[in-house]
C-alpha cells in the first residue's frame, strides 16, 4: 500500500485536530446558550413571580386587618377608623398594580384571572365589613359579613397556594435544567479535552513513528556503511519522502562503496607494484654498489679511476636510499600502523653522535656544518625501535642537506615533562612556504613540481620519519620561514610501547 | 688451512655472484658459483663447503628449501650459511636458522668484513 506522502499526513492530522477544537468549541458554545436562557427564565420570570404573589399575600392580608381595625374604631375613634380606611384604599391599589405585574409573569391566564377574583373577592368582603361598622349597622350583621368575608379569605388561601405550588414545581425545574445543562457542557468540554488530547498524542506519536523510525534505520546504515559495512536495503521504507530519501541513500552508499572498492584495488596495485619494484632494484643495485667497490679497492688503477668507481659506490648508495624508501612505504601501505617495532634501549647521544659523523662529510662538501647537542634534560637512556629513530635521523639530516647550501644545520635533543624526549633538526635552508608545511609529511610531495627536478628524491624521506614517529606514539612537526630555515621537531616517548599483539606483521 | 676452504656462492644474478666469488676470493677461499637452487642441492651431495652464501628468491628450488637441505645433510653441520637477499622482511624471519643476514644492496667493504666475521667464529 502505498503511504500518503508526509506532506498531506501533517496537513491531515492538523486539519483533524483543528476540526475537533471547533467542534468542541460550537458545542460548548450552545450549551453556554441554553444555560443562559434557563438562568434568564429564572430571573426573569420565575423569581419575579414568586415575589409578585408573596407581595400580593401580603398587601392582601394587610388590607383585611386595616379593615378590620377600622370596623372596630369606628364609632369610637371616627378620625382613626377613617385614617385606617384610607390607608386600605391605598393598599388596594398597590394590590391592583403587583396584580398587573402576576398577569404579565404568571404561567397560565387562567391562574392570574382566578388569583385577581379570588384576592379582590377576600379584599371587597373585609372592606364590607368596615363599612357596616361605619353605617352603624346591627352587630349580627357584622358578623355574618365577617363570616362572609372568611370564606372568601378561605377560598383565597386555596388558590394561592395551589399557584405557589405550580410556580415552585416551575422554579424547581428550570433550576434543575440549568445544572443539568451546566454538567452536561462540563462532561462535554471534559471528554472533547480528553478526546483532543489524546488524539494529538496519537496523531503525534504516528507521525513521529512514520518518521523517526525510518530516520533511525537510515542513520544505523549510515553509520555500518561508514565502518566498512554492505549496503542492506531489505528493510522497507514507507512510500513517502522517507522512502524516497532511504533509496537515493542506498544508491549513492552503493555507488559510494563501489568506488571505495575501485580506489583500494588501485591503491593495492600500486602498493604491490612498488614493492616488487623495489626489490626488483635491488638486485642490480647491489651488483654495481660491489662492484664498485671492487674497482676502488683494486691496487693497480690510476686515482682519478678510483675516483670514478668512488662516485659509483657513492651514487649506489643514493639509489640505494631512494630504493629503501620506496619499500618503506610500500610496507607502511600495505601493513601501516599495524608494523611491528624492535624496542631496545637506546642512548639518543650516541645516535646524534654517529649521525653527524656520518652525515658531515656530505655537509662539508657544499660548506654546511653539522653540530649537536643535548641539553641535562635529555635522559640517558630510552627505550624506541633504534632502527627507526636511526632513519628519523637520517632522513631529517638529509633533508636539511638537500634544501641547505650553507650555513649550519644542528641538531638538539632535549627531555620534555611528561616522559617524553625531543630533538630539533635546524637548517639554515630555503624554508618552507607556510601553504606548503601541511602538505610535506605526505607521501611523495615536495614543495612543488619544480623541486623534483632541483632537488631530487620522490618526496618520500618525510612521510617516513612521521610514520615512523606516530608508530612510536611520537609526533612531528616543522617550524619554517621562506629564505631563513626550518626547524623539525621530533617527539617521542621516553619508553616506546608496542601496542600490537605479538606476531602481527 | 693448507687447501683452501670451499665456499658457494647460490645467486641467481651473474652480477652480484661475480661480486660475491669476489670477496670470497678475496678472503682465501675457493668459490663455486650455482645459479639456481638444483645446482646448489648438487654441490652440496658432493662436497662439503666451508661457507654458503644463499639468496632467497631462486628460479626453482627456493633459498629456503635450499636451507632446509643444507639442514638435513648430515655432512653439512659444520658449514656456516649467511643469507644474501633483498627481500628483507622474508630474510629476518629466517634469522634464527642461519649464521647471518645481508641485505643486498650492500657495499664490497662490509660484505668482505661481514664474511670474515663469520669466519673467524
Amino acid at each position: 500500500m502505498k503511504s500518503l506522502s508526509l506532506r498531506w499526513l501533517f496537513v491531515l492530522a492538523f486539519g483533524v485536530i483543528v476540526l475537533f477544537t471547533v467542534v468542541v468549541g460550537f458545542v460548548s458554545f450552545r450549551s453556554n446558550a441554553q444555560i443562559l436562557s434557563e438562568m434568564t427564565t429564572l430571573t426573569d420570570t420565575a423569581a419575579p413571580a414568586l415575589v409578585a404573589l408573596n407581595r400580593i399575600n401580603t398587601l392582601a392580608f394587610r388590607i383585611q386587618a386595616e379593615a378590620l381595625s377600622a370596623a372596630l374604631l369606628s364609632g369610637e375613634d371616627d378620625d382613626e377608623a377613617e385614617s385606617e380606611e384610607a390607608e386600605a384604599e391605598e393598599a388596594l391599589e398597590e394590590l391592583q398594580g403587583w396584580l398587573d405585574t402576576y398577569d404579565t409573569l404568571a404561567p397560565s391566564p387562567a391562574d392570574a384571572e382566578a388569583l385577581r377574583t379570588s384576592v379582590e373577592a377576600m379584599v371587597a368582603e373585609s372592606l364590607e365589613i368596615a363599612e357596616l361598622a361605619e353605617d352603624g349597622a346591627p352587630a349580627d350583621e357584622i358578623v355574618e359579613q365577617k363570616e362572609v368575608a372568611e370564606d372568601a379569605e378561605g377560598e383565597y388561601t386555596d388558590i394561592l397556594a395551589a399557584i405557589l405550588e405550580r410556580e415552585q414545581a416551575i422554579f424547581d425545574a428550570s433550576q434543575a435544567s440549568a445544572v443539568t445543562t451546566t454538567e452536561q457542557t462540563r462532561n462535554i468540554v471534559l471528554g472533547g479535552v480528553t478526546l483532543a488530547v489524546v488524539g494529538s498524542i496519537a496523531v503525534a506519536l504516528y507521525l513521529a513513528n512514520q518518521i523517526v523510525t525510518p530516520i533511525t534505520r537510515l542513520k544505523t546504515d549510515a553509520v555500518r556503511i561508514g565502518q566498512g559495512g554492505q549496503v542492506d536495503d531489505s528493510a522497507t521504507f514507507p512510500g513517502n519522502e522517507i522512502g524516497v530519501l532511504a533509496d537515493e541513500f542506498n544508491n549513492m552508499a552503493t555507488n559510494l562503496l563501489e568506488q571505495r572498492k575501485l580506489a583500494e584495488a588501485a591503491s593495492a596495485a600500486k602498493t604491490s607494484l612498488l614493492a616488487r619494484v623495489s626489490h626488483e632494484l635491488r638486485t642490480p643495485l647491489g651488483a654495481v654498489l660491489g662492484m664498485g667497490g671492487m674497482l676502488a679497492a683494486e691496487e693497480d688503477i690510476k686515482d682519478d679511476h678510483r675516483q670514478l668507481a668512488n662516485y659509483i659506490v657513492q651514487y649506489s648508495n643514493e639509489l640505494t636510499v631512494l630504493v629503501n624508501q620506496l619499500l618503506e612505504q610500500a610496507r607502511w601501505e600495505t601493513s601501516g600502523k599495524d608494523a611491528t617495532l624492535k624496542l631496545t634501549a637506546l642512548v639518543p647521544r650516541d645516535l646524534l653522535q654517529e649521525t653527524v659523523t656520518k652525515m658531515a662529510p656530505q655537509g662539508n662538501q657544499k660548506s654546511v656544518e653539522l653540530t649537536f647537542t643535548c641539553e641535562d634534560s635529555l635522559p640517558q637512556t630510552v627505550t624506541a625501535d633504534e632502527n627507526k629513530v636511526r632513519q628519523i635521523l637520517n632522513n631529517l639530516v638529509t633533508n636539511a642537506l638537500k634544501f641547505t647550501e650553507e650555513g649550519s644545520i644542528t641538531l638538539h635533543a632535549y627531555g620534555l615533562p611528561g616522559d617524553k624526549w625531543a630533538i630539533d633538526v635546524t637548517d639554515t635552508g630555503i624554508g618552507i612556504d607556510e601553504a606548503a608545511v601541511s602538505r610535506i609529511f605526505e607521501a611523495f610531495t615536495q614543495v612543488d613540481e619544480g623541486d623534483t627536478r632541483e632537488y631530487g628524491g620522490v618526496g618520500l624521506g618525510l612521510s617516513i620519519v612521521k610514520q615512523f614517529a606516530d608508530l612510536m606514539g611520537g609526533q612531528v612537526a616543522v617550524k619554517s620561514k621562506t629564505g631563513e630555515g626550518s626547524t623539525f621537531t621530533v617527539t617521542l616517548p621516553v619508553t616506546v610501547k608496542d601496542l600490537k599483539p605479538e606476531g602481527a606483521i | 688451512m693448507n687447501i683452501k676452504a670451499l665456499a658457494l656462492v647460490v645467486e641467481d644474478h651473474a652480477g652480484q655472484g661475480i661480486v660475491f666469488k669476489s670477496a670470497l676470493q678475496e678472503l682465501g677461499l675457493r668459490a663455486a658459483l650455482a645459479p639456481d637452487g638444483e645446482t646448489a642441492v648438487e654441490h652440496l651431495e658432493g662436497e662439503t663447503p666451508h661457507l654458503v652464501l644463499l639468496d632467497l628468491h631462486l628460479p626453482g628450488l627456493t633459498g629456503e628449501e635450499v636451507l632446509q637441505k643444507i639442514r638435513q645433510q648430515g655432512h653439512l653441520t659444520e658449514t656456516k650459511v649467511i643469507i644474501a637477499s633483498a627481500d628483507s622482511t622474508l630474510a629476518s624471519t629466517l634469522e634464527d636458522d642461519v649464521d647471518s643476514v645481508l641485505i643486498k644492496p650492500i657495499e664490497f667493504d662490509q660484505l668482505k668484513a661481514i664474511i670474515r666475521e663469520i669466519l673467524e667464529q
